[in-house]
């Protein structure tokens, strides 16, 4: 039996975690402190970078590697960035790390600050979050009011602010560029890259945009140190992995596990598959490929979910029901990417319109002869990396996985002129 | 300014000198002014974008991307419902035509302005499938029976965290759909 390994979400049973007082018990801080009085910025980038640590916002860069992107010898301010802006369906990790130890994060971002020369920090939290709002706007009035942000830090020459954004429902906004551009004032529209944000990111100087997952992480590695962090996980993915678990398991929560962590073990910590019995999954929220059920050994790392056949994405396994139509679900994702996609590039725009347009037809048995493989030859066209964001590729991995495991079901719709599973809605 | 006041005009410049450019601060100042005003209607968007020194069009096109933004005045309570994937497969479609039955179609208001209710994308509570948020505010669990007992408590004029707390009783989905 699995059991959790708690790092990041190591305060999740603290009364009042998200306080000061609950944070500095339990050993908060002390990882600034080491920072600012035994390091110097080029050893936190290395202790990071030794960590192996990768970015948990579903790219997987080396954490550290981004760091050390920053350019050292430019004038420019360079600015911290936290990616808060969750939104991937199936994912609510980083709601649940904001809500439960804010003071973690801003002490991740502190470190991370001081790594490449920021004084000026943003955290970016979904518009929709409210309690993880006020939490962090607490926690920040604390850490000024207690010397651990604004002018000399902790008695250090160290000075640096932190300033708490809300976004307004945006999916795009969690892609880092649309982000810069919304936290900017504009519509969350991606920008080309290169350059990248950590040459040209807010207000195009040199920028960081991390993960919560991440920053929080960061810290903890900064004052145990990179071995103790490796003593979890795979050589390529180390420490562990906050899995979001939803759909038809008996206890849908979060879960910490060492990375490469079986499906399987993950969902049994969650008192495993309901009655209903399992059709599919999909491991790093619906925007990964979906996977059967002999695909339940694979483990939760980044070259585990690629040798299955998926990414590892959000980690945010959603578990499709046994009596559910995949067709009707995959339909429902695709209304998702429609509405959410910006419209700035054509692969997307048009792709994820006529995808829905199709799907819908399918559903209500109004699918025509060749649907199918116009579904595929619409959904080929729009991945594979045309557009200046992720946005499309997500849309084609639930289209794309279902046609591969479940072409029979779509075929099966065509030729009957009605779902099969009619009635029965998406759930029984 | 024409809707917004000069207290409000003063509290946007707070926000605005938080940021390196003060345009960072728009989405923020939007929030505040739709919580003031209730929606985001054009003499808002002119304020604000008097606020900025941007054209009402830009401040406009801002103001449409974002779903939080509200063009039309939504009721006193807003019941915002995921329907997203973790919560189709448990219900959500079932909850959604209740709603529709308590309270009519989708983004439209009822004629006392009391209840108006939408569809949204995942809320990051997928744990509590069917989650839902009345006024942003988190409600797990949304079964047909909860959210046809939530419309009427908010029609019978009950506190609304009253009912959320009563709401927030349920630990499970199974325990939501026992207890009703």
């Amino acid at each position: 039996m699995a059991e959790e390994t708690l790092v990041v979400l190591k305060r999740r049973d603290v009364a009042n975690s998200w306080t000061l007082a609950a944070f500095l018990e339990t050993g908060g801080y002390q990882a600034l402190r080491r920072t600012l009085s035994e390091m110097t910025p080029q050893q936190v980038i290395e202790v990071v970078q030794a960590s192996g640590l990768r970015g948990r916002g579903g790219a997987g860069m080396g954490t550290g590697l981004k760091w050390s992107l920053i350019p050292k010898d430019s004038p420019k301010a360079r600015y911290i960035v936290c990616n808060g802006d969750e939104g991937e369906p199936g994912a609510f990790h980083d709601r649940e790390l904001m809500e439960v130890d804010p003071h973690a994060l801003i002490e991740g971002m502190l470190v991370a600050a001081y790594a490449v020369g920021a004084k000026h920090c943003f955290i970016y939290c979904r518009g929709e979050f409210i309690l993880a709002h006020q939490r962090l706007e607490s926690a920040i009035r604390e850490a000024y009011e207690n010397n651990y942000l604004g002018e000399r830090i902790l008695g250090t020459d160290f000075s640096c602010d932190i300033v708490l954004h809300r976004g307004a429902g945006a999916y795009i906004c969690g892609e880092e560029t649309a982000l810069l551009e919304s936290l900017e004032g504009y519509r969350g529209m991606p920008r080309p890259r290169p350059p990248f944000p950590v040459t040209e990111g807010l207000y195009a100087r040199p920028t960081v945009v991390n993960n919560v997952q991440s920053l929080q992480a960061a810290g903890q590695i900064v004052l145990n140190g990179a071995d103790w962090y490796r003593q979890w996980g795979t050589e390529k993915s180390p420490g562990t992995l906050v899995c979001s678990v939803s759909g038809a398991v008996r206890n849908p929560r979060n879960v910490e596990v060492p990375l490469a962590t079986s499906v399987r073990d993950v969902l049994e910590l969650c008192g495993g598959v309901d009655e209903r019995g399992i059709k599919a999954f999909a491991p790093g929220g619906w925007s990964t490929p979906m996977l059967p059920p002999d695909s339940l050994d694979a483990g939760m790392d980044y070259e585990g979910m690629v040798a299955a056949g998926s990414v590892l994405g959000a980690s945010s396994i959603i578990v499709v029901p046994s009596d559910a139509c995949i067709v009707r679900a995959v339909w429902r994702g695709s209304k998702f990417y429609s509405h959410e996609s910006c419209g700035k590039c054509t692969p997307c725009r048009e792709g994820t319109y006529w995808v829905e347009h199709i799907l819908e037809r399918i559903e209500h048995g109004r699918g025509r002869p060749g649907d199918v493989e116009r579904l595929q030859r619409v959904n080929d066209g729009m991945s594979g990396f045309k557009s200046l964001c992720a946005l499309a590729e997500f849309a084609a991995g639930p289209v794309g996985s279902s046609l591969v495991h479940f072409r029979d079901e779509y075929e099966e719709h065509v030729r009957l002129g009605a779902c099969p599973m009619q009635k029965q809605a998406v759930a029984s | 300014m024409t809707v917004l006041s000069e207290a409000f005009v003063g509290r946007a410049r707070e926000l605005m000198a938080r940021y390196p450019q003060p345009r960072s601060a728009l989405l923020m100042v939007l929030h505040e002014a739709q919580d003031d005003v209730g929606h985001i209607n054009d003499e808002v968007v002119r304020d604000v974008a008097d606020i900025f020194g941007l054209a009402a069009a830009d401040v406009e096109g801002v103001v449409t991307f974002y779903t939080m933004f509200k063009r039309k005045h939504p009721g006193r309570f807003l019941i915002s419902l995921c329907t997203n994937l973790s919560c189709a497969v448990n219900g959500a479609e079932e909850t959604e035509e209740a709603l529709r039955e308590a309270i009519g179609p989708a983004d439209a208001t009822t004629s006392d302005g009391l209840c108006s209710w939408e569809t949204v994308e995942c809320l990051a509570t997928c744990h509590w499938a069917v989650a839902a948020q009345v006024n942003y505010r988190d409600v797990p669990y949304l079964t047909p029976e909860r959210a046809r007992k939530l419309v009427e408590g908010l029609r019978a004029g009950r506190d609304l965290e009253q009912i959320l707390d009563e709401l927030r009783g349920a630990k499970s989905l199974q325990e939501a759909r026992a207890s009703g």
